[in-house]
């Protein structure tokens, strides 16, 4: 019994202390685990932030003489037609304040109240300008007489360039201009915006030489317009750029030596996305580094050299097109 | 902006660009007496020109009805509204226009004072089509001269202006004058749809393209004109209003050719609207039966009076002359640079290799056949 007894109490005795030890290791090792889960979400929800500080993407190449107000930074493969692209995440943008337009009449003399934000990249083969600025209501249709697009604009020019050269180039000093048209990206998203997307309830009895083609009293599809019936469409008959209903991208390479000269190179392989989000417009607009019309004056972008960009955008819902935009100042680019 | 000198308005006037006027202007007048609104030349322009998808509210050519009509809707007194007080004062021996031009009332950020039309505007081209000036009431309602119920076909196309608003105004130089006759055209191939043209044409005769997206206008049927052919809407009208023809500048007016007969030595055809400041190339007759003066004098100028004193005089039969131009209206479809009364029974046109291209009686002859025929054993109902 009195065995038994003292078994209990060295049993207990016993307990009692690895309960002693145990409160002493919580002590120390609970807040280490709080605060590691403390840390390890903090990290989570900041990693972006972290991550650029750690490693911000450098310049492979010293930049010569002052700082460019803007780098396009090397990286693996530009996301060429991805506005969302994650890798955008990792270049820092640069705010370019938008002017009026008041040298060529007709001026536009409002400005935005914001600078867009833009960022450029490049990988060897493509560089890259991702623009994003506000704009309450995105305008993706030009059918009506008063329906004015959204769009925006990049121009390269070398470096150093003439003052004037800001107005779409100069006789010597050909501006390169990529220019993204928010009704073509719908062109290209949801197929041809035909007529009878701004009035749906059109009809028709015949046009010439399509008679035949329509039987339900609605006009043919105009992407169906069979090739010689198109002499009745001048604009796409004569091959404006304006005027073709199927596109391959929503951006125009051109060409411009001075207001009132823009002409739309004869190879167009510049590419970009635009995407309007919650009042934002974000385009990604893109050029092979080498011209591929180097006759026509492209201009050829090089590693480690600075050139000459400006940037303008045209806000649909404000009757903006042609001379009617707010363009920015000329600013200096290098690439990296 | 350069100094031009407008002879419509009897003045010199700012312009965007310096004078350059044509080695000829290719002009028309159109007789609005005559003018029974069949529409034919819209028709004729419609199927020639803007029948294509993207074209269908489009009316190169329209014809409406004054004072209420108009297409697209409201343009004149849009525009008139928007200019402000317009005056005119007799000086020497011509009136001169003492308002601004829509160059001159341009606000500092603009070229020109315009207005952009909205789709709706376009969608009613019959507006107002035989509605008299007023309701006509239930008291009694004598006719007389000039009359006091009225309305009048107005037949209009593109100006081809001598100032043309919508080259002016357009930055990308899409738009040009053709220096051998006159003709504005929109470069269909360089055009990108700014619509600065349809904004600034006071007479909204450059339309867009909904689905090339481009701007679009009369084109005078260039093709036919340079083979010295008429364009459509003038060779198919029925009620031959209308004379097609190159115009000289009053300086250096030729009275044997039919336009400046017409326009500068008798006076009878006057421009749409002179004091917008364009100096447009259709001229027109005004309306001798109209009652209310001050409407013809803001539509055509201060010439109307005189002009329908000229008109009035010829049709008692006092100006064989004036009648004898009025007689080749739509005569022929070849351009004719000359004219000339054989006799006092005859009038013909010559082109401008000097040949005859149609010699037309003065006097209609007419044959009167017996009220009954003999022969058949009936009675006509129409014996001439």
């Amino acid at each position: 019994m009195a065995d038994g007894k003292k078994r209990r109490r060295a049993i207990l005795q016993m307990g009692a202390g690895v309960a002693r030890s145990a409160r002493a290791l919580d002590k120390v090792f609970l807040p280490i685990v709080a605060g590691a889960a403390l840390f390890t979400m903090l990290a989570a929800m900041f990693h972006k932030q972290i991550q650029d500080l750690i490693s911000p993407p450098k310049p492979t190449v010293e930049q010569p003489g002052p700082r460019a107000d803007l780098t396009a930074y090397m990286v693996d493969k530009v996301p060429v037609t991805d506005p969302d692209s994650p890798m955008w995440d990792k270049i820092p943008f640069t705010r370019i304040s938008l002017a009026d337009q008041s040298v060529i009449k007709p001026l536009k003399l409002e400005v935005p109240e914001e600078p867009i934000k833009v960022k450029a990249a490049h990988d060897g083969e493509w560089i890259a300008f991702l623009l994003e600025w506000p704009d309450r209501t995105a305008d993706t249709r030009a059918i009506k007489v008063a329906e004015f697009r959204d769009a925006c604009a990049v121009m390269i020019t070398s470096y150093p360039a003439p003052a004037e050269a800001r107005y779409m180039g100069t006789q010597n000093t050909p501006a390169t201009i990529l220019h993204w048209k928010a009704d073509w990206q719908i062109d290209i998203e949801e197929g041809f915006q035909d007529l009878e997307k701004a009035f749906p309830n059109v009809s028709a009895d015949m046009y010439p030489l399509l008679k035949e083609s329509i039987t339900s009293g609605k006009p043919p599809k105009t992407i169906d317009i069979p090739g010689f019936a198109r002499i009745r469409l001048a604009g796409t008959w004569v091959g404006n750029p304006i005027s073709q209903p199927s596109k391959d991208a929503p951006v125009e390479k051109i060409i411009a030596k001075g207001p009132a000269t823009i002409t739309t190179l004869p190879t167009q392989d510049a590419v970009g996305w635009g995407r309007w989000r919650d009042g934002f417009w974000k385009v990604v607009l893109a050029k092979k580094m080498k011209a591929s019309d180097p006759t026509a004056g492209e201009i050829d972008v090089v590693r480690g050299s600075i050139y000459s960009v400006a940037f303008t955008v045209w806000f649909g819902s404000e009757g903006d097109r042609g001379a009617r935009k707010n363009p920015s100042m000329l600013h200096t680019l290098y690439i990296e | 902006m350069a100094k031009v000198y407008n002879w419509q308005i009897g003045r010199e006037m700012d312009y965007w660009y310096e004078e350059s006027r044509p080695r000829r202007q290719a002009a028309a007048v159109f007789d609005t007496n005559k003018c029974i609104a069949c529409q034919t030349c819209t028709v004729a322009c419609k199927t020639t020109w803007a029948s294509g998808k993207g074209q269908e509210y489009m009316y190169w050519n329209n014809v409406e009805t004054k004072p209420w009509g108009s297409y697209p809707m409201g343009w004149d007194v849009n525009i008139l509204k928007k200019l402000g007080p317009q005056r005119w004062v007799f000086e020497g021996d011509r009136y001169v226009y003492k308002g601004k031009t829509i160059f001159e009332a341009a606000s500092p950020s603009e070229r020109v004072l315009g207005y952009l039309p909205n789709d709706l505007d376009y969608a009613y081209p019959n507006r107002g089509e035989d509605e008299a000036n007023v309701i006509l009431a239930e008291d009694k309602f004598y006719l007389r001269m000039p009359h006091d119920l009225w309305f009048f076909y107005l037949p209009r196309i593109c100006n081809h202006c001598t100032y043309p608003a919508c080259l002016a105004s357009c930055p990308r130089l899409s738009i040009y004058k053709r220096k051998e006759d006159g003709i504005v055209l929109v470069d269909q191939a360089r055009c990108r749809g700014y619509r600065e043209c349809v904004q600034a044409c006071p007479y909204k005769k450059v339309f867009y393209n909904h689905v090339t997206r481009i701007s679009e206008k009369c084109v005078l049927c260039y093709p036919a004109v340079e083979k010295g052919i008429w364009p459509r809407c003038m060779r198919t009208c029925i009620g031959k209003i209308r004379m097609f023809g190159y115009l000289n500048t009053p300086d250096n007016a030729d009275p044997e050719n039919p336009l400046d007969f017409l326009v500068h030595v008798k006076k009878v055809g006057l421009p749409l609207l002179p004091q917008l400041g364009l100096e447009p190339n259709i001229y027109y007759i005004p309306p001798i039966h109209v009652g209310n003066i001050n409407f013809l004098r803001m539509l055509f100028g201060p010439g109307a009076d005189q002009a329908i004193q000229t008109y009035n005089k010829a049709i008692a039969g006092r100006d064989i002359e004036l009648v004898a131009a009025l007689l080749l209206n739509v005569s022929t479809d070849r351009i004719m640079t000359k004219f000339k009364v054989i006799g006092s029974s005859e009038v013909a046109g010559y082109d401008e290799n000097g040949h005859e291209v149609v010699r037309i009686p003065l006097k209609e002859p007419a044959v009167v056949r017996p009220f009954y025929d003999e022969k058949l054993q009936v009675y006509r109902h129409n014996i001439t």
